[in-house]
């Protein structure tokens, strides 16, 4: 048996709704399945029906069906049940002959249908951003329920957050705003709907072409940025490349070896590489993760963590400054010092933190030891500086 | 009723056709017989008005088959029945003179 499917309108758009189900029935499509998406039809012969939409009212714990009785009711005055999805239930009946009547005779008795499906898009944006308040929650959390200072730090990670991934956060953002716009659009839908109702106005089953075109355009290219961002996601998280430090540094970032220390590379924890590069490439800049563990002919260990971001300019790295010294392992923004280094052009220190800007790198350095000493405090900055990253700007 | 506020009509043929304890489908046939085919309800109109009906106490199931439920009024309802009728009654009388005026 030949079928076809159809997207077909959400729920609140129950006169579109009706509309497309009797449109297909004249072509020979009667509907067999209604799914969250699309509906599902089977070939037969071109009919004139009539189809009506009932919306269950869900109650708490125990789910969304129709009252037996109701069906029956229905059922009895010829009105048999075609398809249901969740809360929506699809009624046919024949259009010519001993047609039944109409499910409402009068059209206030359909508000109360309505009930549900207001309260669940009025709230339904909600979900967008508990993620994010959860997430927020968490900052604030760490940062000992200092609202300005977690408000600083959220928003810092975030920047870095953009850097590093920009087409997932994108996605996210392009997410929560499809979200939005669908909770929003179904609110302002259902009221306009319930107050039509109320008025004793039956549901509007006219074609609002214009209305739907421009509906749909918004939907399908938030849609459409979803798609392309997802891919791009997909295609960073694929392309991230993770390998072994060479002895040489490979890329814009430094080596024990050029802070002055000599030794041999060793495991800071059982199981962790001892030196690796890890390079993520996104829209918005190439950012290197290193990490590097050397024990010293004196038996010291000495370790050092990276984070280089290779922006498009020198503009875009010195905006960075602040959201590194923010997200610093040890060090707040407060305690960190300015320092005047040949070969940056920005640089700030904090003990075993340092931040700088070269050109258009950006760094966040993190190493296990420090000195106040004249000739020995910000070795890493003064390595830094004297570093040849031309290749990388 | 509560606070007395006014029937609508479709309540009230509801309640006039329950004076006999009857099933969703069959009220909706005598609905019409008694307004004289005036009034067609739909079946979602009726079950929301059975609905609210039985949560504000006018009407009761009597009876339960595996199919269908039979309802008649309670005593409450039959006196929102009696108020309602003598309320219309009273909009008719007052009216008695516009009769008067066209003759």
């Amino acid at each position: 048996m030949k079928r076809t499917y159809r997207i077909h309108p959400a729920d609140y758009a129950i006169g579109d709704s009706e509309r497309l189900y009797e449109r297909m029935a004249a072509k020979g499509w009667v509907l067999e399945k209604r799914g969250i998406t699309l509906s599902r039809f089977r070939r037969e012969a071109p009919q004139r029906l009539r189809y009506r939409i009932e919306l269950a009212q869900p109650e708490f714990l125990e789910g969304a069906d129709l009252p037996e009785e109701q069906r029956e009711l229905y059922e009895d005055c010829g009105w048999h049940l075609a398809a249901h999805c969740g809360v929506t239930y699809v009624f046919c009946a024949q259009e010519d002959g001993d047609a039944p009547p109409e499910l409402y005779t009068d059209p206030r008795g359909q508000v109360q249908m309505l009930r549900s499906l207001r309260r669940t898009y009025r709230w339904s944006w909600l979900w967008a951003f508990a993620l994010l308040a959860f997430l927020f929650f968490t900052v604030w959390v760490t940062n000992d329920g200092d609202f300005p200072r977690a408000v600083q730090d959220f928003a810092a990670q975030w920047q870095l957050a953009y850097v590093v991934g920009t087409s997932i956060v994108l996605l996210y953002l392009a997410l929560l705003a499809e979200i939005f716009y669908n909770g929003i659009y179904g609110w302002a839908r259902t009221a306009a709907l319930t107050r039509r109702l109320q008025r004793g106005l039956p549901v509007d089953r006219s074609d609002h072409r214009a209305g739907r075109i421009a509906h749909g355009a918004v939907r399908g290219a938030l849609g459409l940025a979803i798609a392309v961002l997802a891919v791009l996601s997909v295609a960073q998280y694929a392309g991230t490349k993770t390998y072994e430090m060479p002895a040489e540094a490979d890329g814009p970032y430094l080596t024990i070896a050029d802070l002055g220390h000599e030794g041999t590379r060793t495991e800071m924890l059982e199981g962790v590489d001892p030196a690796t590069v890890e390079v993520t490439r996104s829209l918005a800049a190439t950012v290197y993760n290193t990490h590097e563990c050397v024990e010293t002919a004196d038996g010291d260990t000495i370790w050092i963590y990276q984070d280089v971001y290779c922006m498009d300019s020198p503009e875009q790295a010195r905006a960075l400054l602040p959201a590194l010294m923010e997200t610093a392992t040890f060090g707040r923004p407060e305690s960190f010092t300015p320092v005047w280094v040949d070969g940056l052009d920005e640089a700030y220190w904090d003990g075993m933190d340092s931040v700088a800007q070269k050109g258009s790198l950006a760094y966040s350095i993190t190493v296990n030891y420090y000195s106040t000493a004249e000739d020995e405090a910000y070795d890493v900055l003064r390595a830094l500086g004297a570093a040849d990253f031309s290749a990388w700007q | 009723m509560p606070d007395a506020q006014p029937m609508t009509e479709a309540m009230y043929y509801v309640l006039l056709a329950l004076r006999t304890p009857a099933h969703g489908y069959g009220l909706l046939g005598r609905i019409r017989e008694i307004s004289g085919g005036r009034l067609e309800m739909g079946p979602g109109t009726l079950y929301g008005i059975l609905t609210r009906l039985k949560k504000e106490g006018l009407i009761e199931l009597a009876a339960e088959d595996e199919r269908r439920k039979t309802y008649a009024l309670t005593e409450s309802g039959r006196r929102a029945l009696l108020e309602e009728y003598a309320r219309l009654s009273r909009l008719v009388r007052d009216g008695a003179a516009l009769k008067e005026e066209e003759t």
